[in-house]
This record gives structure tokens, C-alpha cells and sequence, in this order.
């Protein structure tokens, strides 16, 4: 199996993978080694500060690139990372799942709660 | 002609008043913004924020001249480098209290440039003093408020922000300013509900609620709701001013209120206490196996 350990904070001075800016980047790397048929590993070494901003970009497109079987099997366990910073992913890709996969209850319910408040 | 203004603490009387001279320099035909700070008893240096993106729109058009400063309120804002960023010939005083988070504004999309900030004033500093768990998540939570005013701002003037500890009260206040479009057009524009400016605030707050289409390519919307998450484990406060909305959040209680005149942007504000010593793991943790 050809597996490309992808290093989170590669290149990110001090580890402060915040920015959207920053994620976009590694979404790339991702995204190229996936298309060279690469499974995935992400390693948090390094990570000092994290934000669901950059995995947004970093991750949480891959979804809208990706179907969620194929990522399921394409993107493994991520390594060296904290419980809190595993917690932030976790949450960033199930909304990311959600997201993509049916855009429209997000917009009804939202409509729905607005009518039940505003009146 | 001159506009005056009184003391600036952080909450909803310090917001009317920063809008209030907004909406004065507006006025302005002369090209001369005089603000008459005499009547300025305090001010949370955080406050610049707001304050310092004011004061910027009318930099363009004018001069600006603040007059009446107390000694007290000079040094403060001397010291956080907000009366040299607008070009007053004032010397640079030392923090030595190293209570003092610096006033700056940034281009929009320049996200190094906050994170140069970040690094500067809190990796490793130790300042304020609080436990390593709570200044990873207050760093974390100003850069998610970063992120979110680069993202859905679109104001060319940029983003400011300021803070200040309060070591007598175990409290850090931290301000994100910008003049952009504020959340009830955002929320209008990208999602056609025409919000009073207070609901448009608590919406973007909600779970799952964000303008972000698919079409765009990436999920958003999470970053405000994991900072009420955070300030509500931590016991700290944030308020969000936005339009004519107001919105704050303390003790697991969101208070909303319209205010006198619209803020041309949004200006967000943290305040935590900085002597919570929690962890900050989180009770259940995530098996990596089963995050994709």
C-alpha cells in the first residue's frame, strides 16, 4: 500500500496552523497525493495551535472533492495528534460530510427555526 | 468642529458611543475629526480595536486630532502603540506592567501577519499568566475570530485588534474589529433571510447555520460556535456588535439587544478568565480510526 505521511504543520512557522490561507495549501498536497493514488496519513507533530478555519480548508473540502466512501478508505488514522486537535478534526469533517452531502436541510431547518423566532 | 466622547469600557455603552462617533465623523465636511476625550474617565485599552477602526475610515478623508486626554489614559494608549499608529508624536512607553496586548490593524488576507502577532505576544510568553491548556484555546479563539472577519468582511480598510489583562480581576479582554459588511448583509446576500441585525448575530452563532454555499468548495460556520463553547467552560464573556444588533454571551446566557445607531462592521469581543486552571480535554475522546 502506498501511504504518504502528510505532516500537518510542514512549513507553518512556530506550528500555528490557523489560517485558512495555510490550510488551503496542505488541502493541495493532500489532494495531489491522493490523485497520484496515495492513501493518506496526517501527522499533528509540530501542531502548536489549530483552528477550525484551516481544517476547513485543509480537510473539510475534500468532501466536497471526494465521496465519503472514498475518503473513508483513502484517508487514514492521523498520527501524533492531541485529543483536543483530533476532537476539532473529527467535528470538521462530520460537518463536512453533512455539508456536501445534502446542502438543502441545512437551509430548511434554518428557515423553519427563523419562521418559529420571528413571529 | 469637534465631537466628544466619554469613557469606553467594554460593553453595550462603550459600542453606542464608538458608533455614535462614527456616525459624527460622517458628518465631517471640514476634513478635521477633533474628538474631545476629556470626558474619557476609562477606557479598556481592548476598546482601540473598535475605536482604531473608527478612527481609520476618517484617516483617509482627514485629520484626525484627539484633545483633553487624562495623563493616565494617554500612557495606556501610548503603550499599547495606538496614539503612534495614527501619527501622534508621542515617545513609545515601555509595557512594564507586561499587561499590554499591542493595538494593530491588518490587511485583509494577510493571515502571516496575525500570525507574526500571535507568536510575538503569546507563544511562550507566559503573559498573562495562565495555564498553557487556556492560552492554547485563547490563541486558537482569536485566530478563529481572524479568520472569520478575513473571510466575510470584504473591507479593503482591514481588521483591528486589541487587548488588555486585568491581573486584579483574573481577566483578559481581547477586541477584533472590522468595518466590512456585517452579518445581517452577509446573511441577507448569501442566504436571502432578512434578519433584524440582532437575530442575524444569534443565526450565525447557531449550530449548523453558515452562508457558505457548497458551490464554494468548503464547509464554514464552525469557529464562532467553538469559542462559546469555549468561553462558556472557561466562565469568561463575548460579545458580538454587528449593524444595530448586539449579542452577548455570559453564565450560559445570550442576551440580545438593537442598538441606537448601526457599527459599519462587526466588532467581536472576548473576555476570559485568565485564573480557570481546567484542562481542557475533552471528556470523551475521538478514536483516530474512526474520524473519516
Amino acid at each position: 500500500m502506498n501511504v504518504e505521511i502528510i505532516k500537518i504543520a510542514d512549513g507553518i512557522a512556530k506550528g500555528l496552523c490557523v489560517s485558512a490561507q495555510d490550510g488551503e495549501i496542505l488541502f493541495q498536497r493532500i489532494k495531489d497525493n491522493i490523485d497520484q493514488g496515495k492513501k493518506i496519513c496526517l501527522s499533528f507533530e509540530g501542531v502548536t495551535d489549530l483552528t477550525s478555519a484551516f481544517l476547513n480548508s485543509a480537510v473539510g473540502q475534500l468532501y466536497g472533492k471526494y465521496t465519503d466512501e472514498q475518503l473513508k478508505d483513502i484517508m487514514l488514522a492521523p498520527i501524533n495528534g492531541n485529543p483536543d486537535d483530533l476532537n476539532l478534526l473529527k467535528r470538521v469533517v462530520d460537518r463536512a460530510k453533512d455539508f456536501f452531502k445534502n446542502p438543502e436541510p441545512y437551509k430548511k431547518a434554518a428557515e423553519e427555526e427563523l419562521g418559529d423566532d420571528g413571529e | 468642529m469637534k465631537t466628544r466622547i466619554n469613557s469606553l469600557p467594554t460593553d453595550i455603552r462603550g459600542f453606542e458611543r464608538i458608533i455614535r462617533l462614527w456616525h459624527n465623523s460622517q458628518l465631517r465636511r471640514d476634513g478635521l475629526l477633533e474628538v474631545d476625550m476629556s470626558g474619557v474617565e476609562w477606557m479598556d485599552a481592548n476598546m482601540c480595536a473598535p475605536f482604531g477602526a473608527v478612527l481609520y475610515s476618517f484617516k483617509a478623508k482627514g485629520i484626525i486630532r484627539l484633545s483633553g486626554m487624562r495623563i493616565g489614559l494617554r500612557k495606556a494608549l501610548s503603550v499599547n502603540g495606538f496614539l503612534a499608529n495614527f501619527g501622534f508624536d508621542v515617545p513609545r512607553e515601555s509595557d512594564l506592567e507586561g499587561t499590554t496586548i499591542e493595538y494593530q490593524r491588518f490587511e485583509r488576507g494577510k493571515s502571516d501577519a496575525f500570525k507574526d502577532y500571535i507568536d510575538m505576544h503569546f507563544v511562550g510568553k507566559g503573559i498573562p499568566r495562565m495555564s498553557e491548556a487556556l492560552h492554547k484555546k485563547f490563541r486558537e479563539s482569536i485566530a478563529e475570530i481572524y479568520e472569520n472577519a478575513n473571510d466575510h468582511s470584504s473591507s479593503s480598510l482591514g481588521i483591528f485588534a486589541c487587548g488588555q489583562h486585568f491581573p486584579n480581576e483574573n481577566r483578559l479582554k481581547f477586541s477584533i474589529a472590522d468595518l466590512g459588511i456585517g452579518m445581517k448583509q452577509n446573511i441577507f446576500d448569501k442566504m436571502g433571510f432578512d434578519l433584524p441585525a440582532k437575530e442575524a448575530i444569534k443565526w450565525a452563532i447557531e449550530k449548523n447555520n453558515t452562508t457558505r454555499q457548497p458551490a464554494e468548495g468548503k464547509p464554514g460556520g464552525l469557529g464562532l460556535k467553538l469559542i462559546r463553547e469555549f468561553i462558556g467552560f472557561n466562565g469568561g464573556k463575548i460579545q458580538i456588535v454587528s449593524d444595530r444588533g448586539y449579542w452577548c454571551y455570559q453564565n450560559s446566557k445570550e442576551s440580545l439587544r438593537t442598538l441606537n445607531n448601526s457599527f459599519p462592521g462587526t466588532v467581536v469581543n472576548i473576555e476570559i478568565n485568565t485564573a480557570d486552571t481546567k484542562s481542557y480535554r475533552l471528556l470523551s475522546e475521538v478514536d483516530p480510526r474512526s474520524i473519516f
